[in-house]
């Protein structure tokens, strides 16, 4: 397999733009990534584009006014992992040799919908009967919290460490600081979880030029896609550990291997944080920490700006937003910034090897429907 | 919209699938087994007996307009574990024994009282 790089990406603020379209959302992105790249539009070879709301044939619809049409264009949903798949799709046409040159899209409008939770798959069972995501988070909350003895506080301070990040990144949808009092006094969404601990409402789009090392031309500091790991949720009618992430885990520990380092190499990271109790999950899933400890792990500050593995640096989810085929891409934006250093008040010293993780979609029997993790490094 | 189980608002008990070639136990029934792919699968009543594994008092969503409601999972005695609405009291809590009090859809269980 060939090495592959991003030489260079775009991303517009996330936030509730009611008058834009999705092509609106994602020219800007589009036109920054083939600039930071010093690509011409010509030469991109084949486009993947991640979307879970966008409609049928939506990378053509936001492409056909920029003469990039014509060519390959692959249209991905994956729920919350569509632009990450989207991206590592483009990584493996790249690794494989079919292309040099190739464009990642990740786009979702969600303000098209009445708010609330977003709308699940009516053919599934739960989802047609009345279950919405929150409420899903909401039982691993219940039962994490139980299991570790500990009390809704700790999923309060992951909201308030996100907004944090968040008031430093101008891409962020959610910028105003929370305490934890503030966060536990919002109105119940699904018991423990309320609302400042569930990710917003958002439209967003981010865009990367993906290309063969050989094929680069820009002289800025390429970053190298060191793993690229896909899992799907495996299926089961009976029990399931609902406190550990399943899938996560696997990918992880894959992740590390294919990239030929250990969680404790990790500089920086983008986890899908859509709600509190997510992150707490994650850490432990991601290895950063043993089960039960991810609480502590983050009252120590290792993950918070300034500790030694930030984690949702941007903000993640819960204040950049989630726009849910925009995040992984924008998680691996966010990633390479980090790696050239370009992050201004939000910058992690000395970043050289940074993690993405986007999973998500709710089907049920099923831990997740899909959760992908990227690895870079400079 | 294809519907998975027949709406029998006279159903008193739950119906799962068995697979004949395993056993494997699924409530709503599967179209084939995820263990030995299998079929055709046997119909297998639940005695609506089991333990609630976790729950959420949810408060958005179509069907919060007539107030918060309790969703849950029910890991059956059969050892299938079935999405659930959660009868609202005191008594709701992990690991609560239950019992079906509706095989509408979805089901509904009640905490038995003095189980937990």
């Amino acid at each position: 397999m060939r090495d592959v790089v991003i030489s260079g990406v775009g991303m517009i603020p996330f936030g509730k733009h009611h008058d834009h379209s999705y092509t609106d959302l994602v020219l800007p992105a589009l036109r920054d990534a083939l600039d930071d790249a010093e690509v011409d539009r010509k030469r991109i070879q084949a486009v993947y584009s991640g979307s879970s709301f966008g409609g049928m044939l939506h990378a053509q619809k936001v492409l056909r006014s920029t003469g990039m049409t014509g060519g390959p264009i692959v249209n991905v949903e994956n729920a919350c992992s569509s632009g990450a798949t989207a991206l590592r799709e483009a990584w493996h046409s790249i690794a494989v040799g079919t292309y040099d040159t190739v464009l990642v899209i990740g786009v979702d409008k969600l303000t098209q919908f009445s708010g609330g939770p977003i709308p699940l798959e009516r053919e599934d069972w739960e989802a047609s009967n009345g279950m919405v995501m929150p409420a899903v988070y909401a039982m691993r909350a219940a039962r994490y919290l139980d299991e570790h003895d500990l009390d809704a506080r700790v999923l309060a301070e992951v909201a308030v460490k996100a907004r944090e990040h968040g008031s430093h990144n101008p891409y962020a949808q959610m910028r105003d600081l929370v305490t934890v009092d503030e966060v536990l006094a919002s109105r119940p969404v699904a018991e423990p979880l309320t609302l400042l601990q569930c990710c917003p409402t958002g439209d967003g789009a981010a865009a990367l030029v993906l290309q063969a090392t050989e094929a680069v031309t820009t002289s800025k500091p390429p970053v190298k896609i060191l793993a690229s790991i896909l899992h799907t949720g495996r299926f089961t009618a009976g029990p399931r550990d609902m406190a550990t992430a399943e899938i996560t885990h696997l990918s992880a520990r894959e992740a590390y291997e294919m990239a030929g380092i250990g969680p404790q190499d990790i500089d920086v990271i983008e986890l899908h944080d859509a709600f509190t109790i997510a992150e707490l999950m994650y850490y432990e899933a991601l290895q950063l920490c043993p089960p039960g400890d991810a609480a502590k792990l983050l009252a120590e500050g290792h993950t918070k700006l300034g500790g030694s593995q930030p984690v949702n640096a941007g903000g993640g989810l819960l204040a950049r937003g989630h726009p849910i085929g925009a995040t992984g891409a924008a998680q691996a934006v966010e990633i390479v910034w980090q790696l050239r250093g370009q992050c201004g008040d939000r910058q992690v010293d000395d970043a050289r090897i940074g993690l993405t993780h986007a999973t998500g979609g709710g089907l049920s029997g099923l831990d997740h429907g899909a959760c992908t993790i990227h690895i870079f490094g400079l | 919209m294809p519907v998975l189980v027949a709406p029998d608002p006279d159903a008193t008990e739950l119906i799962a699938s068995s697979c004949s070639g395993c056993g494997y136990t699924a409530f709503p029934p599967l179209p084939a087994c995820p263990e030995c792919f299998s079929g055709p699968h046997e119909e297998r009543p639940l005695t609506g007996l089991g333990t609630l594994y976790s729950y959420s008092r949810v408060h958005v969503g179509k069907r919060a307009k007539d107030g918060p409601y309790i969703l849950g999972y029910v890991d059956t005695d059969e050892g299938a574990r079935v999405y659930a609405t959660i009868v609202d009291s005191a008594a709701v809590a992990l690991d609560a024994r239950v019992r079906l009090t509706s095989a509408a859809i979805p089901p509904t269980f009640e905490v038995i009282e003095g189980s937990t």
